[in-house]
């Protein structure tokens, strides 16, 4: 009987609301909002309440998708990444960097955005960097 | 106060007569729900204290429903204050939890809270620590309101309700709410989107709904982000429910809704 | 509840009537109607969510 309410800051937008993900045996079942916390007080917004849902969902992706023939199909990591970087290169070379833009997310942490604004401003050399929470 | 409930639970645990207990603890220089099981620390244990007594309160029932549906087995111990001992007396109505698998460790809840709740029964059935004070509850809140008149009151409310960002707060934390499928989700009553919320069909349809379910715990007030006095909507809906059927819910045990009753209306009181 | 938040509880009408009771109904509808008049547009009427900007 493994259940366990782990503190931690929701992902979504820059205010940083702390709360409870509740587990029971390796499984969230919920979000409650951290009451002694002074950014929020016990306090969440709609985000913040369902924080806990898209980390175990289903409809997450399990695997590469490349779009073959107009579908959408399940390919290997050295594919994909294959295909990215060509493609990436071959657009940098004819229509400049700032052809390319890149949409970081609220759903993955600071360090990851951060190696993909890193990658778009030192590899690929452009400022085009947004994110989810801007819009 | 806390030491006699540490004991208390030491005492559960060890004996064998119950599997783990749900409660609160002080950790990370946070106060969460936690669940202790046989041979755990109990020295950070809490009982929703921080500043002040009772600011850090947490729907204790809503977790013992939540591992009591995976384990519907296990005899758990529970924390219950006044509320949550008449949260219990309904979810044991409401078939959400079986009484013979519950055990409470009750504590009464201080004269200052009591009084900022203006609890009708701020203690539970077996109390282990606190004394037990036996208030005449006011009702300022819903009095205040009362007094206005009828445009006021509806300038009042509009003001109110317009704060709404239906973030669901309330009901997600309200230990009574438990429906699989919600009425406010459903987009003939409320619509989908839209800010303002739907007014005064959002908040109205909840009390209405919440009308024999409310315990009056005050953690839909807490969590509210635009601090609407729902407490005092909720009280209110209470209020008639007293004194149309003579009814509280919670207050005695294995009373069955009014509302669920099919037939003449009962006695009025 | 209505009442409590500002609205006319006169607004509100429930009763039981019969698909057979048909003048009753129209009685009752008459009524209501001659009723709301009086009262006036609602006040959820000019404070409506569409009007709010």
């Amino acid at each position: 009987m493994d259940y366990r309410n782990t503190l931690t800051t929701c992902t979504y937008c820059g205010c940083g609301c702390n709360l409870f993900l509740e587990s029971l045996d390796g499984t969230l079942t919920g979000t409650t909002p951290c009451k002694t916390h002074p950014v929020n007080e016990g306090k969440l917004c709609i985000k913040g309440w369902n924080v806990h849902q898209f980390v175990q969902s289903e409809k997450r992706l399990k695997a590469p998708l490349l779009r073959k023939n107009g579908e959408l199909t399940e390919v290997s990591w050295d594919e994909a990444l294959k295909f990215t970087a060509s493609n990436l290169k071959r657009i940098k070379q004819t229509n400049g960097s700032d052809a390319v833009g890149f949409l970081a997310s609220a759903k993955v942490t600071n360090e990851e955005n951060f190696l993909m604004q890193k990658f778009a401003r030192a590899a690929i050399g452009t400022n085009n960097v947004d994110h989810c929470a801007r819009l | 106060m806390i030491e006699k409930i540490k004991q208390k639970i030491d005492d559960l645990l060890t004996k064998g007569s119950v599997t783990a207990v749900v409660a609160l603890v002080n950790a990370n220089g946070h106060v969460a729900p936690c669940l202790f099981q046989k041979g755990d620390d109990l020295s950070h244990l809490s009982l929703g204290d921080s500043q002040i007594p009772g600011d850090a309160r947490y729907p204790l029932n809503k977790v013992l429903v939540t591992i009591s549906r995976q384990y519907p087995d296990e005899v758990l111990g529970v924390l219950v204050r006044g509320c949550d001992q008449r949260g219990l007396n309904v979810l044991y109505q409401l078939n959400q939890l079986d009484p013979d698998k519950v055990v409470t460790i009750g504590i009464a809840c201080p004269q200052s809270l009591a009084q900022a709740c203006e609890c009708q029964k701020p203690f539970p059935e077996d109390c282990v620590a606190g004394e037990t004070h036996e208030e005449g509850i006011s009702q300022k809140g819903v009095q205040e309101i009362e007094a206005m008149d009828l445009s006021k009151r509806f300038s009042f409310w509009l003001g109110e309700f317009s704060k709404c960002v239906k973030c669901y707060g309330c009901r997600d934390i309200c230990p009574m709410c438990f429906c699989k499928e919600c009425s406010l989700e459903c987009e003939d009553l409320v619509s989908k989107g839209d800010l303002p919320v739907d007014i005064p069909v959002f908040h109205l349809t909840r009390a209405v709904h919440m009308a024999d379910r409310c315990i009056d715990c005050g953690l839909c007030d807490e969590a509210c982000p635009a601090d609407i006095p729902l407490r005092v909507l909720y009280k209110k809906t209470s209020g008639i429910m007293n004194t149309e059927f003579g009814f509280t819910s919670g207050i005695k045990k294995q009373e069955k809704s009014p509302l669920s009753l099919m037939g003449p209306s009962p006695e009025k009181p | 509840m209505l009442d409590f938040c500002g609205i006319e509880k006169e607004r509100l009408r429930a009763r039981w009537v019969s698909s057979a009771e048909a003048p009753e109904f129209v009685d009752e509808i008459t009524q209501f109607i001659d009723v709301l008049k009086k009262l006036g547009p609602s006040p959820l009427k000019k404070n409506s969510s569409k009007n709010v900007a």
